[in-house]
């Protein structure tokens, strides 16, 4: 037995907890406490590692009970209020008993081979020693920080661990953060973009509608956070779509984006359906404009037609119902009222746009007051979207058999996600099909959501990985945890994440689910991570000690 | 053949309604016999006395101006000796294989008040060598007589005297001490029975006598008291000294008057007969009280005890009337008879009932019936091993094995 | 009386227990204490019952005293008892000294009549109590007439001899709840009585 593998791999007695005493694998292994522990030391979603012969396991508590040898103890306790007896029945008459799901496996041959832990297809025996898992074994299942591997925070109660996530490997797949709000999801966000600016692995399309991560953000207690551009100047470009906004919050847009009448298609007004309250006629009416009027010109002209007569008409024209006609004129015609709409034209944000992303910079498009609108957002985010698929995927054609020419992975992050991607509009969606795509063109998603139950189950099947903040939801939870082994258990870790600075974080770039406490973000010290060398950013680090969430909690 | 209890029942009941009728009388001639003590004469007793010219059958102890008298007991000292022996024996058997007795002595130092202890202990002595077994006349050895029977008992009750003596020889203190044995001071078994005239020589002249003596020296040096303890007497001594003064004979010459009068029809029997001294003691004495002293008048005592006179009195120990015999020269003296009685009635009370020391003393000396039974096995083990045989007879082995 | 010292002789032994007769009246350890006697093999054993009673089983001891201002006086007054009355002690056998150390389990021949008896000294009992396996058999032992008394009596002496006297009874209080499963009523007054 090679000494390495004990010797890395033996828990110190500090952190044992107790031994295996039953389970299966459908329902995880039930753990007895070791009498000096108490399950108070214990929290749901902490990582531990259970050791048998020749090999480790690695595991996350599902739940915690108490047990009782003698169970005439509920009914007549005995004396605690002595304390050398409670000090006694503690542990021996009194237990505590965790479950836990047994995720990965590490044997002798995997540690020797350097191929990491393996998903555990068994079980480990009775009487298997049971421990907090040590800083070296999230090392060991997460790697260390790296090019590739982003430090995004510490697993429950483990301070001085970083569990890293694989950026390469997220990438790969569309991903999902959710949470409650004010959960912390944006926070989360903020650090995977980061992650991603940091490790190069691609461009990004932030379509930001509180306008919180270019240059500035606020905290859930209103404290200040530096967004990306303050972080990665030369990397970031900040694109405004309310220019007056941007200005008044100190911000100087690298562009400002405008949308041309001609640039709004049918398809556009299809998305937006449910948001402008359209019905389906009404809606399709679009695709009859288009052809009435061409493509390009029929936005400008319909919404400058006058009522009556020619109204009237052009209703009877193209065989549509006249008030549904009507309410289509009357809801599009808002869109007049959208400062970045241009009757002349736009200013080909799009070429813009994908000229920074060639270049491997990050765009942030702002929507300043037009965040607010739900229509706005959609309409802008899926519109320039489509423009943006269109030409990669062009692009990718053509370097087809050419490594070299394929265009740089573009990861586009989305807010209220559900309201482009539920089951009935999905289809129409640019970001449906993104997400149901895979990658084609080297085009993923970032979705942001507070409500993944409305997001179509097939999209949400799709997504690589998935990083949680507490959700209580039945159907949230539900939506979320669909397809992943150990579902059942990990509802409960989900539905006890703290309200703060927590999640639960799943699927394709992690080997294993993980309960995380998300670094910090917002100090001095926290923005020096990030720091690349050859920025010259002068940090404040007066504020070093300020807590960003407020009251700590002692997690 | 187990009793017939049955049978025996219907006698017992019959013996009790005897016993019932003869129980008026009795009552009777108890009172009388109270009535003649309380108001005793002694110069009229002494005169029929000298008048009866030894024709008076029974034998009557001394009696004395006091001897009616009733005492009560004093105080005694905190720091005080007692020392009592008892013996018991293993008599000459010829059921055991060997010709041997055994005599069992067991002793009870008491000392009581300051640093007091007690030291119980029981002495065996195997008798079994040839001179061991006889007794014989000093002057002429070849006249010999086995030792068993009443003659054992005496011996055992010289043997328990020298041991007595041997003890307060030991205490080398300066507190007074009390000196018990149990039953009487004359050596009873050697009266009235035909033994040669060398055995009482033996036995109580050279014997237990010479003993008295020697106590007597011991006496001059400590402050020694004697005394035996006799529980339940049966005697009827004076008892029958009324007799003396009831007699309505001018002259007391009981064979020429009386010898053809049922006893019991006697007139002096309606002060005497059939009842016992401590009959009327009880009612005479209270408890704690004594009476007077009463000298001893017995042959043996007379001609065979080296000139020592024994002197008793009757005690009222609050549970019985007990008879303690005493020598002269514990009689002569009033503060060593008060002594005497003191000690012994707190020996009582301490007893509850019975001298604890005496008591004592006879738990040490007791050989049980098992005690026996592996002495004579003890002695048969011995003769095998020396390759003798030996054989029981066939009586005690039936003894020994019940069967059907 | 944490000098070694002879307490007195088995007059009566068993494979299980021995009977010793104490040389002094009235001087003998209590209940839970453990004792040693004899020599190769040297055997331990608790004391469970002490006794005071008369020499002789066919005499009774009566009362002496109603006269007397005190219970010394009755000693005092009659000083024959001291020779009469005698304390005897039961000690149930718990184990014995092999080359190899400690055996906690009976031997398999009683103790000889007239082999002295001495209580164990502090060392003796320290190394004797770091191990209770023969807990059990004591708790369920028939010869015993108060089993928790004995027990509790033992463990309180043995931490005495330890130097963490409380996580000395923290052990020992965790060795009686996982064999007195099922009894949690008994397990809560031992442990009561242990805790004082």
């Amino acid at each position: 037995m090679n000494s390495d593998f004990k010797n890395n791999f033996l828990s110190k007695n500090e952190d044992v907890l107790g031994m295996v005493v039953s389970g299966s694998l459908t329902n995880g292994v039930e753990v007895k406490l070791n009498p000096d522990r108490s399950v108070s030391d214990i929290k749901i979603g902490r990582y531990v590692a259970i050791e048998t012969q020749d090999l480790k396991f690695f595991g996350v508590v599902t739940d915690i009970e108490l047990g009782a040898t003698d169970q005439t103890l509920r009914v007549n306790p005995p004396e605690v209020s002595n304390p050398f007896i409670a000090n006694v029945i503690k542990g021996t008459t009194a237990y505590g008993v965790i479950q836990v799901e047994p995720m990965l496996i590490l044997s002798q041959e995997d540690f020797d081979s350097l191929s990491g832990p393996q998903p555990a297809k068994t079980i480990p025996p009775h009487f298997s020693q049971v421990s907090f898992a040590s800083d070296l074994d999230v090392e060991t299942v997460f790697g260390l920080e790296s090019d590739t591997n982003f430090w995004l925070g510490n697993p429950l109660d483990m301070d001085s661990a970083k569990l890293c996530l694989n950026i390469e490997e997220l990438i790969k797949r569309s991903n999902g953060v959710f949470g409650k709000s004010g959960t912390g999801k944006t926070f989360l966000t903020r650090l995977l973009l980061l992650g991603i600016i940091q490790r190069g692995a691609a461009s990004q399309l932030v379509f930001d509608m509180q306008s919180e991560y270019g240059w500035k953000g606020f905290s859930e207690e209103s404290k200040e956070v530096k967004g990306l551009k303050q972080i990665f100047p030369s990397k970031v470009a900040i694109f405004s779509l309310d220019e007056e906004s941007s200005k008044r919050r100190g911000v100087n847009p690298d562009y400002v984006v405008r949308i041309g009448y001609e640039d709004i298609e049918p398809a556009d007004i299809s998305v937006l359906k449910q948001t402008l309250n359209l019905s389906d006629i009404a809606a399709d009416a679009a695709y009859s404009l288009e052809r009435y009027f061409g493509p390009s010109k029929w936005f400008k002209k319909f919404i400058s037609l006058s009522g009556g007569e020619e109204f009237i008409d052009l209703a009877r024209d193209l065989n549509v119902n006249q008030s549904a006609l009507s309410s289509l004129k009357n809801r599009l015609s808002r869109f007049k009222r959208f400062n970045f709409m241009d009757e002349l034209g736009g200013n080909d944000s799009v070429s813009q746009i994908l000229s920074y992303l060639d270049r491997g910079m990050h765009v942030i498009l702002e929507f300043g007051r037009y965040g607010s609108d739900l229509a706005a957002y959609m309409l802008v985010a899926n519109l320039l979207t489509r423009r943006i698929y269109a030409r990669y995927a062009i692009s990718a054609e053509k370097a087809l058999g050419d490594p070299t020419q394929q265009p740089t992975p573009l990861v586009i992050t989305i807010e209220e996600a559900h309201k482009f991607l539920s089951s009935d509009i999905a289809s129409q969606t640019i970001f449906g099909t993104i997400a149901r795509e895979m990658r084609k063109h080297n085009v993923t998603l970032l979705v942001v959501d507070q409500r993944p139950s409305s997001i179509d189950e097939e999209i949400m099947s799709q997504l690589g990985t998935k990083i949680t903040c507490l959700l209580d939801n039945e159907k949230d939870l539900d939506s979320v945890l669909t397809g992943i082994s150990g579902n059942r258990k990990l509802r409960s870790v989900l539905s006890r994440l703290e309200s703060k600075q927590q999640a639960l974080i799943f699927g394709h770039s992690v080997p294993m689910p993980m309960v995380i406490k998300v670094r910090d973000y917002g100090t001095a010290i926290s923005y020096a991570d990030f720091q690349i060398e050859d920025v010259d950013v002068d940090f404040d680090f007066s504020e070093d000690n300020e807590d960003l969430f407020g009251k700590k909690d002692n997690s | 053949m187990s009793l017939d209890l049955t049978h025996t029942a219907l006698q017992i009941d019959s013996m009790s309604e005897n016993i019932k009728n003869s129980r008026q009388n009795h009552i009777n001639r108890l009172s009388k016999a109270l009535g003649k003590i309380r108001s005793f004469d002694i110069k009229f007793h002494e005169s029929r006395i000298i008048n009866s010219l030894g024709m008076f059958n029974w034998n009557i102890p001394d009696i004395s101006a006091g001897s009616f008298d009733k005492f009560n007991a004093g105080d005694f000292p905190e720091d005080y000796y007692i020392i009592a022996t008892d013996g018991s024996h293993i008599d000459v058997d010829r059921h055991i294989p060997v010709n041997c007795y055994l005599i069992n002595i067991g002793s009870c130092v008491l000392k009581y008040g300051n640093n007091s202890f007690a030291e119980l202990n029981s002495v065996p002595k195997l008798y079994a060598k040839h001179e061991e077994l006889t007794v014989s006349d000093r002057d002429n050895p070849s006249k010999s007589i086995s030792i068993h029977g009443a003659i054992l008992s005496a011996k055992r009750m010289l043997e328990e005297l020298n041991y007595l003596t041997k003890l307060v020889k030991e205490i080398n203190n300066d507190i007074p001490i009390l000196a018990l044995m149990d039953g009487s001071l004359i050596m009873l078994d050697l009266i009235g029975q035909t033994h040669p005239e060398f055995v009482k020589k033996e036995l109580a002249e050279n014997g237990f006598a010479r003993l008295l003596n020697e106590m007597f020296e011991l006496s001059k040096e400590k402050q020694l008291l004697l005394a035996s303890y006799i529980s339940l007497p049966r005697s009827s001594e004076v008892v029958n000294s009324l007799r003396v003064s009831n007699c309505s004979f001018s002259e007391i010459h009981c064979d020429l008057n009386c010898s053809k009068i049922v006893p019991g029809n006697r007139i002096c029997d309606e002060v005497s007969n059939e009842i016992i001294d401590r009959e009327v003691f009880s009612e005479y004495l209270s408890p704690g009280e004594r009476s007077g002293i009463f000298r001893i008048n017995v042959d043996l005592v007379n001609n065979y005890y080296l000139g020592n006179r024994i002197y008793f009195f009757y005690l009222n120990t609050g549970e019985e009337i007990a008879r303690v015999e005493i020598p002269e020269w514990i009689a002569d003296r009033e503060d060593l008879l008060e002594l005497t009685h003191s000690l012994i009635l707190n020996q009582c009370e301490l007893g509850h009932g019975y001298p604890v020391s005496l008591m004592e003393a006879h738990e040490q000396a007791v050989i049980t019936s098992s005690d026996r039974n592996h002495f004579v096995e003890m002695i048969e083990i011995a003769i095998n091993q020396n390759g003798m045989k030996s054989y029981t007879s066939e009586k005690n082995l039936s003894k020994r094995l019940r069967w059907l | 009386m944490s000098l070694s010292y002879r307490i007195g002789e088995v007059v009566e032994s068993s494979s299980i227990q021995f009977t010793v007769q104490c040389y002094d009246l009235y001087k003998s350890p209590n209940i839970g204490t453990l004792v040693k006697c004899g020599d190769d093999p040297q055997l331990f054993g608790l004391v469970y019952d002490v006794s005071n009673k008369s020499m002789d089983p066919a005499r009774r001891a009566v009362p002496r005293g109603r006269n007397e201002n005190n219970e010394e006086g009755v000693y005092l007054s009659n000083p024959q008892l001291s020779r009469l009355l005698i304390t005897e002690i039961k000690c149930v056998s718990v184990g014995y000294k092999s080359i190899e150390g400690i055996e906690q389990s009976p031997i398999s021949l009683p103790p000889k009549i007239h082999s002295f008896v001495l209580e164990c000294l502090d060392e003796e009992l320290k190394e004797f109590s770091s191990s209770l396996d023969f807990l059990p058999t004591l708790l369920e032992s028939a010869i015993l007439t108060s089993n928790d008394e004995v027990i509790s009596s033992f463990l309180l002496k043995s931490s005495k001899t330890h130097n963490d006297a409380s996580q000395f009874l923290i052990y020992a209080g965790k060795e009686l709840a996982f064999n007195l499963n099922g009894q949690l009523i008994r397990l809560n007054n031992l442990l009561k009585r242990i805790s004082k």
